[in-house]
C-alpha cells in the first residue's frame, strides 16, 4: 500500500513539474541554443532599454539565453539585413520599428528586404507621435505655426526621410514652405528645438514631460488618432495630409519559421510586455502595451510597405 | 628625392583614385541632389571633400618635407611577421571549435554558449597569437611563450566568461 | 530646478550610490581606476588611455547600458587618467625610463635626484606637483565648462557649430606632430574612415558591396587598432631589432624625509606656473600632455638659471624644480581636457576620446551644450538628469583627487617593480584582451580582421611620423561634422555659403586658416 502511495505521490509531483516546464516554454518548443536579439536601436535610449528588458524578462520566464546585440543604422534596414540570413529556428530575432519594414525598406529597394522575408512576431508599444514646439514661440494652435511660416521659412526637424516627406507634404498642404532638417533620432530633434536650431520637429513621446510641463506643445498628431496627451491637436489628416506617421516597435525573425517557434517566441515577449519588468517601462515611456500579432501584424506590415511608394510619388 | 615627397606622391595618387574612382563607383546619390523640390547635400559630397584634404595635406607636405622617416623593407618583413601570425592564430580561432565538433549532428552552432566547447577555439589560438608574437619579438622560439599565451587566454576567457552570461568569446558570435 | 539642486543631485548620486563592499560603487570604481592607473603608470609601455581602452568593454558588461551604469563607468576611467599620469614618474625616477611619454622630462632630473640617494625625496615631490596640478586643473574645469557651454549654446547656431568643429579638426592636424601636412594626412584618413556607410542614402556608401562594412567601422576597431595596436607593433618591432637591453640599474625608494615647508615654498612658483600652463593647454584640443610637461619644463629652467643660488643642482642634475615643472604641467592637462569634451562634445587627447567612447557606447549622456541646459529644457520643475551627471563627473574627478592626496603617494612608491614586466610578455596579452574586448562588443571576427588592419595603418602612421591622434579624432567627429553641416544646409534653405555668412561662422573659417598658414611657416625648413 505504502508503494503504491509512494508510486502515486511521484507520479503526481513529476505531471505537475512536467505540466510547469510546459507552461514555462509554452508550446513545449525549446530553442537549440541561445537566442540572438537583434536591437536595432543606439544603446541608452528608450527603445534600446524596453528591448533588453524584454531579453531579461523573457529569460526569466523561460530558461532561454538570449543574447541581446546592437546593429544600428540605416533606419532598421541594416538589422533586417542581418537577420535575414540567421536560421529560422527561433534562434535569431530583431526589434526594429514598422517603418524599418515599411517605408525604409521600400526606399532601399537595392537592399533587397521585403516584408515576405520575415516572420512578424510581435508589436511591444506604439508611438504618440507628434508635431512639437516650444511654448516660448508663442503659438496656441496650428494656425499660429503656419502664420509664422508665411513671414519666413520655419526650420522643421524630422528623424527619418518618411517623416521629412510627411514635413514637405504638411508644409505644401498649408500653403507653406518649410527648411526640413533630418536628424539622427528623436533625442536629436528634442536637443535642437531646445536650443533654437530648429523651430518646430516630430517627436514620438519623448516630449511627454515637456508637455505636461507647459514647455512644449503639442501642435498636432502626427497619428491617424488624436494624441491621448493632447485630444485637441488637429491630426494630419485634419490639415489636409493623407498620409500619417502610424508606428510601432516590433519584433521579426527571419521567414519561413516553424509555427511552434514562432508562437512560443512570440507568446514569451507578450508576456513581458504586459507583464514583466519590460511592462512598467512600456507603461512609463510609450504609454502602454500594444501587442498586435499573428495575420493582423503581417498584414499591417504588408500595407506599410506598400502604402510607402504611394508617400514617395507624392513627394516627386 | 627625400621620403617625405615620395609620402606625398602616394597620398596624391591615393587621393586622386578616392575621388576619381572609388567615391563615383560606390555612392548612391550624387554631391548635391534635389529632394522634396529643393537641394540637398548629396552622399558623394563629404567624401569628396575628404579626398581634397588628403591632397591637400599631401601637398603640404611636399612644400615642406622632413627627415628621416620611412617604411624601409625591414619593417615590411616585420608586417608579413604579424600578418601571418595573426591570419594562423585567428584561422584556429574560428575553426578550431567547429573541427573539434564535427561528430556531432547539430555540429558546433548548439554548442558555442557551452563549456568547454566553446573556450576551444580562444585557448588555442590566444596560445598560438601570445606565443608568436612573444618569440617574433625576442627572435626565437619561446616555448615559455606558448606557455605563458595559454595561461593569460584561459584567463581572459575565464574572465570574460565566468561573470557575464551574455557575452561571447570569439568565435562564437560567429557561427 | 536650479543650480544649486543640480550640484546637490550630482554629488549624491555619488556619495549615495549602491554600495559594493560597504562603498559606495561610484567611489570605489574611482578609487579601483586610480590605482590600476597609478600601476599602468608605472609599468613602461602601457598607457592610461589603452588601460582605459580594454576595461571600456568589460566595465560595461557589468554595468549595462542603463543611466546608473555612466557614473561607475567613468569614475573608473577617469581614475585610471588620473593615475596613470601620477604613476608615469616612477620608473623615470627609480629607471631612468618614462612610464607614460609625458614623464619623459621627469627622468631628466628625477633620475640624478635617485642616483644620488634621494629616490624617495624625488618622488614626494613628483607626487605632490601631480597632485596639485590635477586639482588646480579640475577646479578650472568646473568654473569654465558651464560657461563655455552656455555661449556655445546662446550664439551658435547650426552654420556657427558647423564651422566650429572644423576650426577644432584644422587645430588639431596642424598642432600635433611635427608636420602640418602629415597631420592634415592623417586627419583626411580619419575622415575617410568615418564616411565608410555613413550619410543619408539607404545605400551604404564606400562600402565595395563588403556586408561587414555595412553598419560603418566600429569605433572600437578603429581607435583601438591605430592607438593601441599600432604602438605594440612598433614596440615589439623595437624590442626585435633591439639587442640585449640597456637599462638603467634600478635604484630603491631606500629612506627619506618629508617634504618640509620650505621645500614647498620654494616648489609652489614651479608647481603654479606649470599647472596654469598645462591647464591652458589642456583645453585646446589636440594639444596633449606631452607638450604641456615640455613647455612646464623648459619655462621653469628659464627662471631656474636666473634665480638659483650657486649651491643647488642645475636643471638635468637632479633639480627638485625640474620635477615639480614637468609633473605639475602633465597632470594638469587631465582635468582640463575635459572642457571641450563636456561642452563641446570634442575630444582633445586619447584619455578624452575613450571618455566619448564610454559616454556614446552607454547611451543617455550626450556631451555638449544640452547638458548645461538647466531643467534640460523640459521645465522648470524638472532635473536634467545629463547635468546631474556632470555634477555627478565633477564629484568623481575630486574623489580622485582626495585620494590622490591621501594614498596616492604610499601607493605610488609602492608599484616600481612593474617597470620590471618584460615586454615582450606583456604587450601580446595587452593585444589578445584588446581583441578580446572588441569581440565581446561586436561579436563578430570581422571587427577583428579591421582591428588588426587599423592596427597595421598605425604602425605604418608612426613609421612615417605622422601622428595617429588626428585620424583618431577625425573618425570620431567625422560624422557629426557631416551631419551638422547637412543640417545647417537644409536650414539655411540650401544657402551654399552658409559657412561665410554670419560674422562668427566667416571668423572660425579664417581662424581655421590661420592655424593651418602659421604652423606652416613655423615649420619651414
Amino acid at each position: 500500500m505504502k508503494a503504491i502511495l509512494k508510486t502515486f505521490a511521484l507520479t503526481a509531483a513529476l505531471s505537475i513539474v512536467s505540466a510547469a516546464g510546459a507552461v514555462a516554454d509554452g508550446t513545449g518548443w525549446k530553442p537549440s541554443g541561445p537566442i540572438k536579439m537583434i536591437i536595432a536601436f543606439a544603446a541608452g535610449g528608450g527603445a534600446d532599454t524596453q528591448a533588453r528588458l524584454i531579453a531579461d524578462d523573457i529569460q526569466a520566464a523561460t530558461g532561454w539565453e538570449v543574447i541581446p546585440e546592437q546593429v544600428t543604422g540605416k533606419g532598421g534596414v541594416n538589422a533586417l539585413l542581418a537577420l535575414k540570413d540567421m536560421p529560422a529556428d527561433g534562434t535569431a530575432i530583431a526589434m526594429v520599428v514598422t517603418e524599418s519594414l515599411g517605408y525604409n525598406a521600400a526606399a532601399a529597394g537595392n537592399a533587397g528586404i521585403v516584408p515576405s522575408d520575415f516572420a512578424g512576431l510581435t508589436t511591444t508599444a506604439g508611438f504618440q507621435m507628434g508635431v512639437v514646439a516650444k511654448a516660448d514661440k508663442g503659438w496656441s494652435s496650428f494656425a499660429d505655426t503656419i502664420a509664422a511660416a508665411k513671414e519666413g521659412n520655419l526650420r522643421f526637424g524630422t528623424m527619418s526621410p518618411k517623416l521629412s516627406d510627411l514635413a514637405f507634404l504638411l508644409g505644401e498642404a498649408q500653403g507653406v514652405e518649410f527648411n526640413i532638417v533630418q536628424v539622427a533620432g528623436g533625442k536629436a530633434v528634442m536637443n535642437g528645438v531646445q536650443a533654437g536650431d530648429m523651430d518646430l520637429g516630430f517627436m514620438a513621446g519623448i516630449q511627454g514631460k515637456g508637455v505636461a510641463s507647459g514647455d512644449l506643445v503639442n501642435l498636432a498628431s502626427a497619428l491617424s488618432e488624436p494624441l491621448v496627451q493632447t485630444p485637441d491637436a488637429p491630426t494630419l489628416a485634419d490639415l489636409g495630409v493623407q498620409f500619417n506617421a502610424d508606428g510601432y516597435f516590433v519584433f521579426v525573425a527571419p521567414g519561413g519559421m516553424d509555427t511552434a517557434a514562432r508562437d512560443a517566441l512570440t507568446a514569451a515577449i507578450v508576456e513581458a510586455a504586459n507583464n514583466g519588468k519590460a511592462s512598467a517601462m512600456i507603461e512609463k515611456a510609450f504609454g502602454g502595451a500594444v501587442t498586435i500579432q499573428g495575420s493582423e501584424l503581417d498584414a499591417l506590415l504588408q500595407s506599410d510597405y506598400e502604402a510607402a511608394s504611394e508617400l514617395m510619388q507624392a513627394v516627386q | 628625392m627625400s621620403s617625405d615627397r615620395w609620402l606625398a606622391l602616394s597620398f596624391l595618387a591615393i587621393s586622386v583614385l578616392i575621388v576619381f574612382v572609388w567615391i563615383p563607383l560606390d555612392t548612391e546619390s550624387g554631391l548635391i541632389e534635389k529632394e522634396r523640390r529643393k537641394f540637398v547635400i548629396g552622399d558623394a559630397l563629404a567624401p569628396t571633400i575628404t579626398g581634397a584634404i588628403i591632397a591637400l595635406g599631401a601637398f603640404l607636405t611636399w612644400l615642406r618635407p622632413g627627415r628621416g622617416h620611412t617604411i624601409s623593407s625591414k619593417n615590411v618583413i616585420w608586417i608579413l611577421l604579424l600578418l601571418t601570425i595573426f591570419i594562423i592564430s585567428l584561422v584556429i580561432v574560428r575553426y578550431a571549435g567547429p573541427v573539434s565538433a564535427m561528430g556531432f549532428v547539430d555540429g558546433y552552432r548548439p554548442l558555442r554558449a557551452t563549456p568547454p566547447w566553446s573556450y576551444i577555439g580562444f585557448l588555442l589560438g590566444g596560445t598560438a597569437m601570445i606565443g608568436g608574437l612573444t618569440s617574433a619579438a625576442s627572435r626565437r622560439l619561446s616555448i615559455r611563450g606558448f606557455a605563458v599565451g595559454f595561461a593569460a587566454s584561459l584567463i581572459i576567457a575565464l574572465l570574460y566568461d565566468l561573470p557575464f552570461d551574455d557575452l561571447l568569446l570569439p568565435p562564437n558570435g560567429d557561427v | 530646478m536650479g543650480l544649486w539642486e543640480h550640484i546637490v543631485a550630482g554629488v549624491l548620486a555619488v556619495l549615495l550610490s549602491e554600495p559594493l563592499l560597504g562603498v559606495p560603487v561610484v567611489i570605489l570604481m574611482v578609487s579601483g581606476g586610480f590605482l590600476l592607473g597609478i600601476t599602468v603608470g608605472a609599468t613602461p609601455g602601457l598607457a592610461g588611455p589603452m588601460a582605459m581602452a580594454i576595461a571600456l568593454p568589460i566595465l560595461i558588461s557589468i554595468f549595462g547600458f542603463s543611466n546608473d551604469a555612466l557614473l561607475p563607468v567613468l569614475g573608473f576611467l577617469i581614475g585610471i587618467m588620473k593615475g596613470a599620469t601620477v604613476g608615469g614618474a616612477v620608473p623615470a625616477i627609480l629607471f631612468n625610463t618614462p612610464g607614460t611619454p609625458d614623464a619623459y622630462m621627469t627622468t631628466l632630473d628625477g633620475y640624478p635626484m635617485a642616483q644620488k640617494g634621494e629616490a624617495k625625496r624625488a618622488l614626494r615631490i613628483a607626487h605632490f606637483s601631480s597632485a596639485s596640478g590635477d586639482t588646480f586643473s579640475d577646479i578650472v574645469l568646473v568654473v569654465c565648462a558651464p560657461f563655455l557651454a552656455i555661449l556655445v549654446e546662446r550664439y551658435l547656431d547650426l552654420p556657427e557649430k558647423t564651422a566650429l568643429l572644423i576650426l577644432s579638426l584644422a587645430f588639431i592636424a596642424s598642432v600635433i606632430g611635427g608636420s602640418v601636412g602629415k597631420g592634415i594626412i592623417s586627419m583626411g584618413l580619419g575622415l575617410l574612415a568615418a564616411m565608410i556607410a555613413t550619410g543619408e542614402d539607404f545605400y551604404p556608401r564606400l562600402t565595395m558591396g563588403q556586408s561587414n562594412l555595412a553598419e560603418g567601422i566600429p569605433i572600437a576597431a578603429a581607435v583601438l587598432g591605430v592607438l593601441i595596436l599600432g604602438e605594440v607593433f612598433k614596440a615589439l618591432e623595437d624590442l626585435h631589432r633591439q639587442s640585449g637591453s640597456n637599462a638603467s640599474p634600478e635604484i630603491t625608494p631606500g629612506k627619506g624625509s618629508a617634504l618640509s615647508r620650505a621645500d614647498l615654498r620654494r616648489l609652489f612658483p614651479y608647481v603654479g606656473r606649470s599647472a596654469l600652463i598645462g591647464t591652458c593647454i589642456g583645453a585646446l584640443p589636440g594639444v596633449g600632455s606631452t607638450l604641456a610637461a615640455t613647455l612646464g619644463y623648459t619655462t621653469a629652467k628659464r627662471r631656474y638659471i636666473a634665480s638659483k643660488p650657486d649651491y643647488a643642482p642645475d636643471f638635468g642634475d637632479g633639480a627638485a624644480e625640474g620635477i615639480a615643472a614637468t609633473e605639475a604641467a602633465n597632470s594638469s592637462v587631465s582635468g582640463a581636457n575635459l572642457i571641450p569634451v563636456l561642452s563641446l562634445g570634442i575630444p582633445g587627447n586619447a584619455a578624452a576620446v575613450f571618455l566619448i567612447l564610454a559616454m556614446d557606447s552607454i547611451g543617455g549622456f550626450n556631451p555638449g551644450p544640452s547638458v548645461f541646459r538647466l531643467g534640460g529644457g523640459i521645465g522648470d520643475s524638472v532635473m536634467n538628469p545629463e547635468m546631474v551627471m556632470v555634477f555627478g563627473i565633477f564629484t568623481s574627478m575630486f574623489v580622485a583627487n582626495a585620494l590622490n592626496w591621501t594614498i596616492g603617494g604610499i601607493f605610488m612608491r609602492s608599484v616600481g617593480f612593474m617597470a620590471r614586466i618584460p615586454k615582450e610578455r606583456l604587450l601580446p596579452i595587452v593585444l589578445l584582451l584588446t581583441l578580446t574586448a572588441i569581440y565581446v562588443q561586436e561579436t563578430s571576427m570581422a571587427a577583428i580582421w579591421m582591428t588588426v588592419f587599423f592596427g597595421f595603418l598605425g604602425y605604418g602612421m608612426r613609421r612615417v611620423g605622422m601622428s595617429p591622434l588626428p585620424f583618431v579624432i577625425a573618425f570620431i567627429l567625422g560624422q557629426n561634422l557631416e551631419a551638422t553641416a547637412r543640417q545647417a544646409f537644409a536650414a539655411t534653405g540650401a544657402d551654399p555659403f552658409f559657412l561665410f555668412n554670419s560674422p562668427i561662422a566667416l571668423a572660425f573659417i579664417l581662424m581655421s586658416s590661420g592655424v593651418v598658414i602659421y604652423n606652416l611657416r613655423k615649420s619651414a625648413p
